[in-house]
């Protein structure tokens, strides 16, 4: 069996058009390893996604054998099971509560007994070298080390007939990633077939069959590794390095040693070193090899937005100012007047209508529920239902009350997405500490407030992270960012937990740099300063305002 | 040896809620010269990340002491995002700045000396997350120097970086060390000890080695180094070294990485 993928290419999801991948093409063979290398960025993880169908290609075709990957819109369930996909990072993969239910959570989709689940999660422990009782423990207490071993062996334990392992040997120690080593090999002599992403060569060369080079998301070269070690142009080209072996090599031969072809061993080497070792021989001095030159990332230099120069402060005022007077209005004609504004503020921000509507659209579904169930009437007579109506009324009472609220929420998000949120907490900090006497309260305030924006973005990231363990361990079929309702209840907890364990890291971070406590001494890196582009916003704004107060 | 600026005196962590007998750390006694490199190894669970945050006093000992200088301890983690606060670069070196009440007029030449320092050549208000791994990292490292940390906890700092990154990372940190800076290195890669003065290992959360990095490497007599008795596998260059000496060719010193194999074998 063989997993064929023709002319893959995927774009980024967000606005901008470019390509994380094009022009891919290559096979995967059953019973060999596959190597996917490449600099960071260069788009090994999002080729992985795409092979094991946890992103749709915008365009291409992949087969495995003779079934396609993709039926239309929709992953092919069969095929689906036949794949097994650790992450990159091992804490993005594991939430539930113990190790045991890590198990669980990837069996399920398999249906078995519970004693065959129990013992093919005592196998998999055996066979990344954890002791039996980690079972019982909880993920979020586990070592780095520990955490990528649990998640390779959840994977392990469903015995899939493809494996896709990103960055498997980062974090592990010499047992632990030979230990993967050696279940890879035996893997593959029983038929499976795997495709790797790694940066370590050392440890991953020497036992796979085919490496692909990736360099700015295209295929820049394919190669057996007896190829790449005769020829390792290739690996130097897409700037990722060399094995130890073939590094030592290069800088030896670049130093005037003539040596053998190939890969050598540790004792080859020597040989070949001490067999032309004459101290007169030695070239004189050593040519210090250059450093590369860096590619500096320089930032597409834009016409500064007026958000970006105004100054928190008149931000908050003027989104406080208008909310106030939409959530006030009381007839349609105010309410349709905010919305203009609204509009308006969009258009002179140079925002994007659509990045808006993502955030609002639950929203927007929840309001059209619940406009159409207050609306509903049920005619019962006598016990027994005997019609069902619609009153206009009430529908259109519950549709004003959400329209005010949903404009005053789309204001609302008009802060953090023109604003950094360090930016906002200084502003909301400042705006308050002119109340007397209420100094740390107003720093409480405005961090909580900060942090509460920055985990806005956190949120989306983790219901994609959910989304994504979903359909890999899972086996669900949703669409990629969303969560189907059925796995809502088994998802929440996680997510709760995962926020908890994510502000825990946050925590520690901030530690680490210095923050003890609310209320320690602290100076602030930008001075915020009102300018007369402030003055002439805050008038504007308020003028605009107005008609919300007075139209009543 | 320079004056020891990290002292630990029976530092013992125990968790609540542990799944293993013994602690985290078990009574580890501990000093680091100023100006030293020290790199730290061991198996997964031994206890490495616990002992570097003890260090950076993120976490509290259960019993024993920890002497640092205050506020000059930082910590790198192994995920670079996991300890990005700012969105800008400007704003994520500044963070710690603001934290330690550093004069705001000061801010700006620091914040671009650090990023100088660690090379990253970007404009100030470049997003955070259009950055590569490699370079958080280096932003990471930026924002502890603009707070002038005198001690460097990296674990596992490297872990997630291309071969290339990684190497720019720890030449970086080398530089920081010929100016004077303390180096802790805790890695799984023993080629990475290349510029260790000395080697800890810890087992189980005990001190189960401590000493020069020669004395780590080194096999005496034919019999196996304390790197293999740890069960880790010596570095590429050290078994080259190895099989020259049986060959008969001696090296001024004992290569860990290849560039210092190179070094070595063109010196002997
Ligand atoms: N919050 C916690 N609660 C309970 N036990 C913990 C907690 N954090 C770590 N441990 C345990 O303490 C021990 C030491 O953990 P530590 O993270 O220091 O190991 P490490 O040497 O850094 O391992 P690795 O190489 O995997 O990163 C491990 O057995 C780990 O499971
Ligand atoms: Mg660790």
């Amino acid at each position: 069996m063989t997993i064929r993928a023709t002319d893959l290419r995927v774009k980024k999801t967000d606005t901008t058009s470019t390509d994380i991948l094009r022009g891919i093409s290559c096979a995967m063979e059953q019973g060999t390893i596959t190597l996917v290398v490449g600099k960071t960025g260069a788009g090994k993880t999002t080729l992985l996604d795409a092979l094991s169908g946890l992103i749709k290609p915008t365009s291409g075709w992949i087969e495995y054998a003779d079934q396609p990957l993709w039926r239309g819109k929709r992953l092919n369930h069969c095929v689906a099971l036949t794949i097994g996909c650790v992450f990159q990072f091992p804490e993005h993969f594991l939430f539930a509560r113990t190790v045991r239910g890590e198990f669980a959570y990837s069996l399920r989709p398999l249906r078995l007994p519970r004693q065959e689940v129990e013992a093919r999660a005592a196998d998999a422990m055996v066979r990344v070298h954890l002791a039996h009782a980690l079972l019982a423990a909880s993920p979020l207490t586990l070592s780095g080390g520990q955490k990528r071993r649990v998640a390779i062996a959840s994977t392990l334990a469903t015995m899939p007939m493809w494996l896709f392992l990103d960055e498997p040997t980062a974090g592990l120690d010499a047992e632990g990633s030979n230990a993967l080593l050696t279940y890879l090999r035996e893997w593959r002599t029983r038929g499976g077939g795997a495709i790797v992403a790694t940066h370590d060569l050392d440890a991953l060369l020497p036992i796979c069959d085919h490496v692909l080079i990736l360099r700015d998301g295209t295929l820049l070269a394919q190669a057996t590794p007896a190829e790449l070690c005769r020829n390792p142009a290739p690996l130097l080209q897409a700037d990722i390095g060399l094995p130890s072996a073939l590094q030592a090599k290069a800088e030896l031969m670049a130093n005037g040693w003539s040596l053998p072809e190939g890969c050598l061993s540790a004792a080859a080497l020597a040989a070949a070193l001490a067999a032309q070792h004459s101290p007169r021989a030695m070239p004189a001095h050593t040519p210090r090899a250059e450093r590369p030159e860096r590619p500096s990332t320089a930032s597409q230099h834009q016409r500064p937005r007026v958000a970006d120069t105004l100054d928190p402060r008149t931000k908050w005022l003027l989104a406080t100012f208008i909310s106030v007077g939409i959530l006030l209005t009381p007839t349609w004609g105010g309410i349709l007047y905010g919305a203009a504004v609204i509009v308006l503020l969009i258009a002179l921000l140079r925002l994007s209508i659509k990045e808006l509507i993502r955030w609002l659209r639950p929203m927007m579904y929840f309001i059209v529920i619940s406009v159409a169930l207050s609306g509903l009437v049920l005619h019962i007579y006598g016990g027994r239902l005997t019609g069902i109506g619609f009153a206009v009324a009430p529908a259109v009472g519950t549709l004003k009350q959400w329209s005010r609220l949903l404009a005053v929420m789309a204001l609302g998000l008009l802060l953090p997405l023109t604003t950094s949120h360090q930016q906002l907490k200084q502003g909301l900090q400042a705006a308050l500490s002119h109340v007397p006497g209420t100094k740390r309260t107003a720093e409480a305030f405005a961090l909580a407030t900060a942090l509460t924006l920055r985990f806005i973005p956190v949120l989306a990231q983790e219901v994609e992270r959910f989304s994504k363990v979903a359909r890999a361990r899972g086996k669900s079929r949703v669409k990629p960012g969303r969560l189907r309702a059925r796995d809502l209840p088994t998802v929440m907890v996680p997510l709760l937990i995962a926020m908890f364990q994510l502000a825990d890291h946050m925590t520690i971070a901030m530690e680490a740099r210095g923050y003890r406590k609310i209320g320690q001494r602290h100076t602030a890196a930008v001075r915020l300063k009102l300018t007369r582009r402030d003055a002439i916003a805050i008038f504007i704004g308020l003028v605009a305002a107005l008609p919300l107060y007075i139209l009543r | 040896m320079n004056e020891p600026i990290v002292v630990l005196k029976n530092a013992t962590v125990v968790f609540a809620q542990a799944h293993s007998a013994g602690g985290a750390l078990n009574g580890i006694d501990l000093a680091v010269a100023s100006g030293e490199w020290l790199g730290i190894v061991g198996k997964n669970g031994s206890g490495k990340s616990t002992l570097a945050q003890v260090i950076a006093s993120v976490c509290p000992l259960s019993k024993g002491v920890v002497s640092v200088p205050e506020g000059r301890v930082q910590l790198l983690f192994q995920n670079p995002e996991a300890q990005i606060v700012g969105e800008t670069v400007y704003e994520e070196v500044c963070f710690g700045m603001e934290v330690q009440a550093v004069d705001p007029v000061q801010m700006p030449e620091r914040a671009q000396a650090s990023l100088a320092q660690v090379g990253l050549d970007v404009p100030l208000d470049h997003p955070v997350n259009h950055l590569s791994g490699g370079q958080k990292q280096l932003l990471n490292l930026a924002g502890c120097l603009a707070v002038k940390a005198q001690v460097l906890v990296f674990d596992e700092a490297t872990s997630m970086l291309d071969p290339a990154s990684r190497e720019r990372v720890l030449e970086i940190a080398h530089d920081l060390r010929q100016s004077g800076h303390t180096i802790i290195w805790v890695t799984q890669y023993m080629e990475e000890l290349a510029h260790a003065d000395r080697v800890l290992a810890l087992d189980a959360g005990c001190v189960a080695f401590v000493g020069e990095r020669e004395a780590f490497f080194r096999q005496v007599d034919e019999r196996i180094s304390v790197c293999e008795q740890m069960g880790f596998t010596q570095p590429y260059a050290v078994q080259v070294a190895q099989h020259l000496q049986a060959l008969g060719m001696n090296l001024a010193f004992l290569p860990v990485s290849t560039k210092q194999l190179v070094e070595a074998v063109t010196g002997a």
